[in-house]
C-alpha cells in the first residue's frame, strides 16, 4: 500500500495515459503517498462476505423503445475534432509505430 | 433584488407589469460588470444583445400561464452541455469545446422560458473544494476575497451571494453544491440520486453525480427543482418521483425527529458547533425533538468516497483523448493528474479488490447503518464543511487537506439520498456557516418543509456580503 516509487508512478501513468514530466513524476510521487495511506484503511475492513454497491439507484435493465430517434449530424459529430479528413476523425497511429 | 424576493414573487410582479425580464437581465449585467473583475465566478457571459433580446421576447410572451422560471435569469455551472455557447468544465482541455447538443436540465430550463446568464466557473472537472482547481482564474468569496468560495461549484454559489442572478444550477458528486453554499451563505439541494436527469452533463463520477439547485431561499430552490426533476429516456439512471410541484406541496411539516451523527459531533470546531447548537434550539422550538444517532462508518466516507469518486473519474476522464474533441491530456491541471493517478492505481492489477472493491463493499455497509439510523429519526442534521471557508491558497499547497474538507458531504453522494445545505449563522470572522438535512431517498419535499419552515423563522438566508 505504501511506499511509491518513481518507476511505480510512471507506469501508472502509462496506464492513464497522461504524459508527465519528470518533475511531475516526483512531485505525484509524493502525493500519491500522502493521499494513499489516507485510502489505506479501507483495504482493512472486515467487508469480506459484504455484496459491492456499484449503482447509485436500483434501476435495472431500463430499456427506450427500438426506435429510430434524430442523432448528430456528421458535420456536428466532427465539429470539435482536432483533425478530420472527409468526414472521419484523424486518429494517432495505434498498430506498428516501431515501439512494440 | 434577488436575494429579497423569491422567484415566485418576482414573477408575480412580472406578471403584474411591475417589473420586466429586460430589468432583470440589466440588473444581472450590471452586477457582473461590478463585482465580477474581483469574484471571477463566470467562466462565460453571454453576448449583451442576444440576452436582452431574449428578455425583451420574454416580456412579450408572458401569460397568466407562464412558468415561474419565465424570463428569470439564472447560470449554469459550466459542466453542463449548452448547444452554441462553449462548455470548458473550467479546463484547458475543453478550452474551445462547442457543444453540439444540450444537457436535459439546460433543455427543460429554456423550455420554462429562463434566461441562461452565462456558464459558472467551478473546479476543473469537479475536482476541488475551492474553485482554485480552475485554469480561468480562481473564484472568490464574496464574503471576504482573501477566501475561497468552496467547491467545486463555487462560481454558482459566488455570483448567487452576490445577487448576479435569481439561481443557478450545481452538480454535486462528494459535497460540490453545498459545500459552496455554506461558505457563501446560499443554499443548494444535492438530490437523490436519479432524481434530476444526468443526460449533457460532464461526469466526474458516475455512481454519485447529481444535478441540482442553488437559490437565495429554500422556496426559490422548490420552485427551480419542480422544473428541473422527473424521468429521462436519455439517462437509464433517473427515477420518478410521485410528484415534481414541490414548490406547491410545501407545507408545515409534523413534528420530526431529528437525528444529530455522534461521529460527526466529536471533535467538531467550536465556532461550528455553536451554529449547529443555536439550529438545534430553532428546530426544538419548531416542535420537532432531536436526539443522537450513531453511524459508524462514516468515519470512514472520506477514503470510501475517495476511492470510489477518484476511481470513476480515472475511466470517465479517459474519454479526453484530444480526437473527438478537447486537447491535449497533458494540460489537465495538477489537482486533476492527482486524482486520475490515484483512481488508476485504486484500480490497478493487485490493488483493485482491496481498494476499489472493498470500498464498494463499504458503501454496502455505510447504505445499511444509514437506513438503521433512519429508524431512529426522519431527517439528519450535520455540518456542511469542517469549518468556515478557509484562507486562498490553502487547499492548493497541502492536497489531503482539499479532500478533507469533504467530511460531512460525501455521505450523501454514497448513499444516494437528497442533503438540502442552508445558512444558519455566521463565526467570529462574520463568515457564514451553513447546515445540512438529510433523509431518506427521494424525501426531497420533507427536506424542504423542514427548510422552509425553518427559514421562516430566521433571516441568516437574507444578509449579504459587504461587497464594494
Amino acid at each position: 500500500m505504501s511506499g511509491f516509487t518513481t518507476k511505480q508512478v510512471a507506469h501508472l501513468a502509462n496506464l492513464a495515459n497522461l504524459p508527465l514530466t519528470d518533475q511531475e513524476i516526483s512531485s505525484l510521487t509524493k502525493d500519491l503517498e500522502a493521499m494513499s495511506e489516507i485510502m489505506a484503511q479501507i483495504a482493512e475492513l472486515d467487508v469480506e462476505n459484504i455484496e459491492p454497491t456499484n449503482n447509485g439507484s436500483n434501476n435495472l435493465n431500463v430499456t427506450r423503445d427500438d426506435v429510430v430517434e434524430p442523432s448528430l449530424t456528421q458535420q456536428q459529430a466532427l465539429q470539435n475534432a482536432t483533425q478530420s479528413y472527409q468526414g472521419y476523425f484523424v486518429v494517432p497511429q495505434v498498430v506498428d509505430r516501431g515501439d512494440n | 433584488m434577488f436575494r429579497q424576493q423569491s422567484i415566485i414573487e418576482l414573477q408575480e410582479s412580472l406578471k403584474r407589469g411591475e417589473l420586466s425580464s429586460v430589468q432583470l437581465v440589466t440588473h444581472s449585467l450590471e452586477t457582473i460588470a461590478k463585482y465580477d473583475d474581483q469574484l471571477k465566478s463566470f467562466v462565460t457571459l453571454r453576448d449583451r444583445e442576444t440576452l436582452l433580446a431574449e428578455a425583451k421576447q420574454a416580456d412579450e410572451t408572458r401569460s397568466p400561464d407562464s412558468s415561474p422560471l419565465h424570463g428569470i435569469p439564472y447560470a449554469l455551472k459550466d459542466a453542463y452541455l449548452t448547444e452554441g455557447v462553449t462548455t470548458t468544465s473550467a479546463s484547458k482541455v475543453l478550452e474551445d469545446f462547442m457543444p453540439p447538443y444540450s444537457a436535459t436540465v439546460y433543455q427543460r430550463l429554456n423550455k420554462a422560458g429562463a434566461i441562461l446568464i452565462g456558464k459558472n466557473n467551478q473546479d476543473a472537472w469537479g475536482h476541488g473544494g475551492s474553485t482554485e482547481n480552475t485554469d480561468f482564474g480562481a473564484a472568490r468569496n464574496p464574503w471576504d476575497l482573501n477566501k475561497i468560495p468552496g467547491g467545486s461549484s463555487g462560481g454558482s454559489a459566488a455570483c448567487l451571494a452576490a445577487d448576479m442572478v435569481a439561481f443557478t444550477i450545481g452538480e454535486d458528486t462528494g459535497g460540490s453544491i453545498r459545500n459552496p453554499s455554506s461558505h457563501c451563505n446560499t443554499c443548494g439541494l444535492k438530490v437523490s440520486y436519479g432524481l434530476v436527469p444526468r443526460w449533457g452533463t460532464i461526469a466526474y463520477a458516475s455512481s454519485l453525480d447529481t444535478v441540482g439547485p442553488m437559490a437565495n431561499s429554500i422556496e426559490d430552490v422548490a420552485t427551480v427543482l419542480s422544473v428541473i426533476a422527473g424521468r429521462d429516456s436519455k439517462d437509464a439512471t433517473t427515477i420518478k418521483p410521485e410528484s415534481t410541484d414541490y414548490y406547491d406541496n410545501i407545507a408545515v411539516p409534523e413534528p420530526l425527529t431529528i437525528g444529530l451523527p455522534l461521529e460527526f459531533t466529536q471533535d467538531l470546531n467550536p465556532e461550528v458547533k455553536a451554529v449547529i447548537e443555536a439550529a438545534v434550539k430553532e428546530f426544538t422550538k419548531l416542535g420537532h425533538s432531536v436526539k443522537e444517532v450513531s453511524i459508524p462508518y462514516l468515519r470512514h466516507g472520506i477514503p470510501m468516497y475517495y476511492l470510489l469518486a477518484l476511481s470513476e473519474t480515472s475511466s470517465n476522464l479517459s474519454r479526453y483523448d484530444g480526437i473527438r474533441y478537447g486537447g491535449d491530456r497533458s494540460t489537465f491541471t495538477a489537482e486533476t493528474k492527482r486524482r486520475i493517478m490515484l483512481g488508476t492505481y485504486a484500480l490497478s492489477a493487485g490493488y483493485a479488490d482491496k481498494l476499489y472493491k472493498n470500498a464498494q463493499k463499504a458503501r454496502t455497509v455505510l447504505i445499511q447503518q444509514y437506513n438503521q439510523a433512519l429508524k431512529e429519526c426522519e431527517v439528519i442534521l450535520s455540518p456542511v464543511v469542517p469549518r468556515s471557508a478557509p484562507t486562498r491558497g490553502s487547499f492548493v499547497d497541502d492536497p489531503t487537506e482539499n479532500l478533507l474538507a469533504d467530511l460531512f458531504t460525501v455521505i450523501a453522494n454514497v448513499v444516494g439520498v437528497p442533503s438540502l445545505a442552508l445558512p444558519a449563522g455566521f463565526d467570529k470572522d462574520d463568515m457564514p456557516v451553513g447546515m445540512q438535512l438529510m433523509g431518506s431517498v427521494m424525501s426531497e419535499q420533507k427536506l424542504i418543509n423542514l427548510g422552509y419552515q425553518y427559514q421562516q423563522q430566521t433571516n441568516w438566508h437574507r444578509q449579504n456580503p459587504p461587497l464594494s
